[in-house]
C-alpha cells in the first residue's frame, strides 16, 4: 500500500515483459533445446555408463559364481580323493595287518611245527638209544650167564653125565 | 667122495671108554664111515660133534649153551 506510483509503473512494466509471448516460446525452445543438450551430453553417456557397468558387474557376478562352482567342484573333488586316499589307507592298513597277522600265524606254525619234530626226533632217538642199551645189557647178560654156565657146567659134568649125554645124542640121531 | 669110504671126525671133551667107543663106531658104521678120527677139546664142555663129509652132528653142550644164548 505503501508502493509509489513509480514502483508500481516498474513492476507493471516487468510482468509484461515476462509473459511476453516472445519471451515464453524463446524459454520453451531454450528448455528444449537444454533438455536435448543434457539428454545427448549428459543422460545418454550416463546411462550407456550405466549399462555398461551393469554388464560389467553382471560379468563379474557370472565369473564370480562359475568361480564359485569351480570351487565347489574342486572341493567336491578334493573331498572325494580325500575320502578315497582315507579308505585306500585304510584298506592298505587292514591289508598290512592281514599280512603280518599272517606272517605271524606262519611263523608260530612253523616254530611249534619245528618244535614238535625235534621233540619227536629227540624221542626216537631216545628210544633208539634205550632200545640199543637194553639190547647191549641183554647180550652182555647173555655172556655172562654164558661165561658162568660154562664154567659151572664145566666144573660139575661128570664123566657119567657126559656118557650119558652122548649116549642119547647118539640115539637121537640113530632114530632120525 | 665114496660114502662107504669116508672117514669121520669125532671130538669129544673127554676120552671115551670102551662101551662108549663101540657105541660111536657102530653109529659111524651105520653112516657108511671106514673110520674115525677122534679129538679131545674141552671146550665143547661135553657131549660129541661128529663130522661126517659135509654133515655136521652137533650135541655139544657148548652149542646148546649157544642156542640158549640165541634165544635170550
Amino acid at each position: 500500500m505503501l508502493m509509489t506510483m513509480a514502483e508500481s509503473r516498474l513492476l507493471a512494466v516487468s510482468l509484461s515483459e515476462i509473459f511476453e509471448p516472445s519471451s515464453i516460446i524463446f524459454h520453451l525452445i531454450a528448455l528444449v533445446i537444454l533438455t536435448v543438450g543434457l539428454y545427448l551430453l549428459l543422460f545418454r553417456p550416463v546411462k550407456r555408463m550405466i549399462k555398461q557397468r551393469q554388464e560389467k558387474i553382471r560379468k563379474i557376478e557370472k565369473e564370480n559364481a562359475d568361480l564359485n562352482e569351480e570351487v565347489k567342484e574342486m572341493k567336491s573333488g578334493i573331498e572325494r580323493v580325500l575320502t578315497d586316499a582315507k579308505k585306500e589307507a585304510a584298506a592298505i592298513q587292514e591289508n598290512a595287518v592281514k599280512v603280518a597277522n599272517q606272517k605271524a600265524d606262519d611263523i608260530v606254525s612253523s616254530a611249534r611245527r619245528q618244535a614238535k619234530n625235534l621233540v619227536e626226533r629227540t624221542e626216537q632217538a631216545m628210544e633208539e638209544e634205550y632200545r640199543k642199551l637194553q639190547e647191549d645189557i641183554e647180550g652182555q647178560i647173555a655172556d655172562v650167564s654164558l661165561a658162568v654156565a660154562q664154567k659151572v657146567l664145566a666144573r660139575e659134568i661128570t664123566p657119567e653125565d657126559d656118557k650119558k649125554l652122548i649116549e642119547d645124542c647118539l640115539a637121537q640121531w640113530s632114530k632120525d | 667122495m665114496d660114502k662107504q669110504r669116508a672117514e669121520a671126525r669125532v671130538v669129544l671133551a673127554r676120552e671115551p671108554d670102551t662101551e662108549l667107543s663101540e657105541k660111536i663106531s657102530a653109529f659111524l658104521s651105520a653112516h657108511g664111515c671106514a673110520g674115525a678120527r677122534y679129538t679131545i677139546d674141552p671146550d665143547i664142555l661135553g657131549g660129541i660133534v661128529i663130522y661126517i663129509g659135509d654133515k655136521i652132528f652137533d650135541g655139544s653142550v657148548r652149542s646148546r649153551l649157544e642156542n640158549i644164548k640165541q634165544s635170550l
